[in-house]
């Protein structure tokens, strides 16, 4: 075995090893959410079918039995361990049952239609706060920066402190509400139907920009604040001063010593709150109706459809998990500190 | 700039390495100024070795940051001239001075731990100092003469080629600040300020990291400024030595003369509390706190540590061939 070899077998080992960590966490949060509403000892067909007979004004004959077909139907009838690896195996393959509010729709389906919406405003929003975000911070922090950024880039921080929720709705407010420039709410006009069409592309991103706005103003100041501690805790560093004592140029101490530096705990941040990417903003999209994930969940808690819930959840289990393994295994290449050999 | 061209405009001008007058550091602080390095002059012939020593807080190492023109804010160098290569570096603008850093002084950089760059390989740490050095018409270096002038720069400093492809975690102290020697060398600098090299390092390691250091300072003829307050070290290595109080130089002259007849107060308590091993009962220290550096007043800042006040022109005075002191009548006894 050549040196190349074992290198690869060491990088290839790390990434085995990273990823079993990310099934097991994924194997211990479901197991976790099959075990919570069990524990709770209520019987959801029972007190679904109790309250549809207290709505219609009148008890219906043969409840319990309807109960106990719905659950024999369900599977609930079973023993825990049977109904765990039924569960399980759903899970393996992503089957995670029908909607109880629009049945027979199934939760896949109902998922799939919003997580386009909900990936491509947040994810994208995500992006653009972190990158502004950083070469803000990193220009805040850098002396050398003319100061008349300061003054820019200043009062934009400031409205990292507003929840984005109150943001969007003072957007609103101004900008859809008394200035007309942006539609109120909703993904896309209502006459229409979503296609592959430059006029309904142009129409989804003209509904997307208040609620992005909301979003990336809110978050920008968290980015720009992280990174400006870390520029000016790495003016102090030896390295920065032996650095300038070799006479770089600017251009290459703020981007190859300052910044390459203080990026790094930046990157964590942006893999953390990418995981959290289909959640992270339930109430931006209620308060816009857009038709993502966030609100999809809102009108699940409402309508108590426990599977769209529950597969939410482990939407977000997996973001969360698969978020982590793909900075785990790409650190080491922007720290060499951090290595993929075992034990350091 | 080409060696040869470099070795030519070196031997033709005056001999003199470098040349400081009267410089002056200053900390602007809420509640006055604090002079941290108070009219200190000093000259080095080309190849000369000098060391400075002191008390910490006696501006030292303020000293060393103001030679390469890296004081920051607070600090400011408020007055004073250093002449290098016939310059006034004082005098440049910002980018003229960038130019002159490393490739007419270079620092050798106390706190060799953390003085390179985690993320960068040592290649590129070498070479990025000679990329950001080259004037427009100068070519660019091929692949080839990158991995030749990496490989010559390592070996200078013993260090094995392959230290090129490393990161500075996967050193030990003592290479580390041999690469960082390797880069304060790697432009043939007239002038070397070497900050409390070798502090962190253990003393067998710091031995050989100074006998390089010398070596290298030796080839290329520079004169080397080395801080320290470790005295045996200092009186090894160095042929002149400065001793500071306060921010003022209070006596210099050659390492052997002013270790065997110290003639100012503060340098005899210095080198008398140095621990023997014929004498090991108890540290003789200096009685007394460094003095305070906000608003000193003129005079004699000694005096003010024994309980003495003199508040007149402390005169330099020639007490033997090369060696001068600052002469205050009321303290120049003490201790004796």
């Amino acid at each position: 075995m050549t040196f190349r070899d074992i290198l690869a077998s060491i990088y290839t080992n790390y990434i085995f090893r990273r990823f079993l960590f990310f099934l097991l966490i994924i194997w211990i949060a479901s197991t976790a959410i099959f075990l919570i509403p069990r524990l709770s000892g209520q019987d959801p067909v029972k007190e679904k079918l109790l309250l549809e007979a207290q709505r219609g004004g009148h008890m219906q004959a043969g409840l319990e039995e309807m109960a106990a077909e719905y659950s024999r139907k369900f599977g609930l009838d079973k023993p825990l361990l049977v109904q765990y690896g039924n569960y399980m195996a759903d899970l393996f393959r992503f089957d995670f049952g029908p909607s109880i509010a629009y049945f027979p729709k199934s939760v896949n389906s109902l998922i799939g239609d919003s997580v386009i919406w909900t990936f491509g405003l947040l994810a994208v929003c995500t992006f653009i706060a972190f990158f502004v975000g950083t070469i803000a911070g990193a220009l805040l922090g850098w002396p050398k920066s003319p100061n008349f950024l300061q003054y820019i880039f200043m009062p934009i921080l400031t409205l990292a402190a507003i929840p984005y929720y109150l943001l969007a709705l003072v957007l609103i407010y101004i900008f859809a509400f008394n200035l007309d420039w942006f539609p109120l709410f909703g993904g896309y006009a209502v006459a229409t139907l979503p296609e592959w069409s430059f006029n309904f592309a142009w129409d989804v991103v003209h509904h997307a920009v208040l609620p992005a706005s909301s979003i990336v103003l809110a978050s920008l100041g968290f980015w720009a604040l992280g990174m400006r501690g870390m520029m000016v805790t790495n003016q102090g560093e030896d390295f920065m001063i032996a650095a300038e004592a070799k006479g770089l140029r600017s251009i290459r101490l703020f981007f190859n010593y300052a910044v390459r530096n203080a990026v790094l705990p930046q990157t964590t941040a942006l893999a953390l709150s990418l995981g959290t990417v289909f959640t992270g903003s339930v109430l931006v999209e209620v308060i816009f109706r857009y038709p993502g994930l966030g609100n999809t969940l809102y009108q699940a808690i409402k309508l108590n459809d426990f599977f769209v819930i529950r597969g939410m959840i482990f939407i977000v289990i997996v973001t969360l998990g698969l978020a982590t393994f793909i900075i785990d295994v790409t650190y080491p290449l922007l720290d060499p500190r951090v290595s993929y050999k075992k034990g350091s | 700039m080409t060696t040869a061209k470099k070795v030519a405009s070196k031997s033709s001008k005056s001999e003199l390495g470098i040349d400081v007058k009267d410089l002056k550091v200053h900390y602007d602080t809420p509640d006055g100024v604090v002079k941290a390095v108070d009219g200190v002059s000093f000259s080095l012939r080309q190849g000369e070795r000098m060391a400075l020593v002191g008390e910490s807080g006696s501006g030292k190492s303020t000293l060393a940051m103001a030679l390469m023109r890296l004081t920051r804010a607070p600090g400011r160098i408020a007055g004073g001239q250093v002449y290098v290569g016939g310059r006034d570096m004082l005098d440049l603008d910002e980018e003229e001075m960038r130019l002159q850093r490393l490739n007419e002084v270079a620092l050798v950089p106390q706190g060799a731990m953390n003085s390179l760059n985690p993320v960068m390989k040592i290649k590129n740490q070498l070479l990025d100092g000679l990329y950001d050095h080259q004037t427009e018409g100068d070519q660019k270096m091929s692949k080839e003469e990158q991995v030749e002038i990496v490989e010559k720069l390592l070996t200078a400093v013993d260090l094995a080629p392959s230290v090129a492809e490393m990161y500075p975690h996967e050193l030990s102290g003592g290479m580390k600040q041999r690469v960082a020697i390797a880069i304060a060398t790697s432009m043939e600098p007239r002038v070397i300020v070497a900050d409390e090299p070798t502090s962190a390092l253990d003393v067998v390691v710091q031995r050989n990291v100074m006998q390089t250091l010398g070596r290298l300072q030796e080839g290329l003829h520079a004169s080397i400024i080395l801080i320290g307050h470790d005295m045996g070290l200092v009186a090894q290595f160095s042929d002149h030595v400065g001793v500071m109080y306060a921010g003022r130089l209070v006596e210099v002259g050659p390492v052997k003369t002013v270790f065997k007849s110290p003639k100012h107060p503060y340098t005899r308590l210095l080198i008398k509390s140095l621990p023997t091993l014929s004498n090991k009962k108890d540290f003789i220290g200096i009685p007394g706190l460094p003095a305070t550096l906000l608003n000193l007043p003129e005079g004699c800042a000694f005096c003010l540590r024994i309980g003495q006040t003199n508040p007149e022109k402390i005169p330099w005075v020639n007490v033997a061939k090369d060696h001068f002191i600052q002469d205050c009548k009321k303290c120049s006894s003490y201790g004796k």
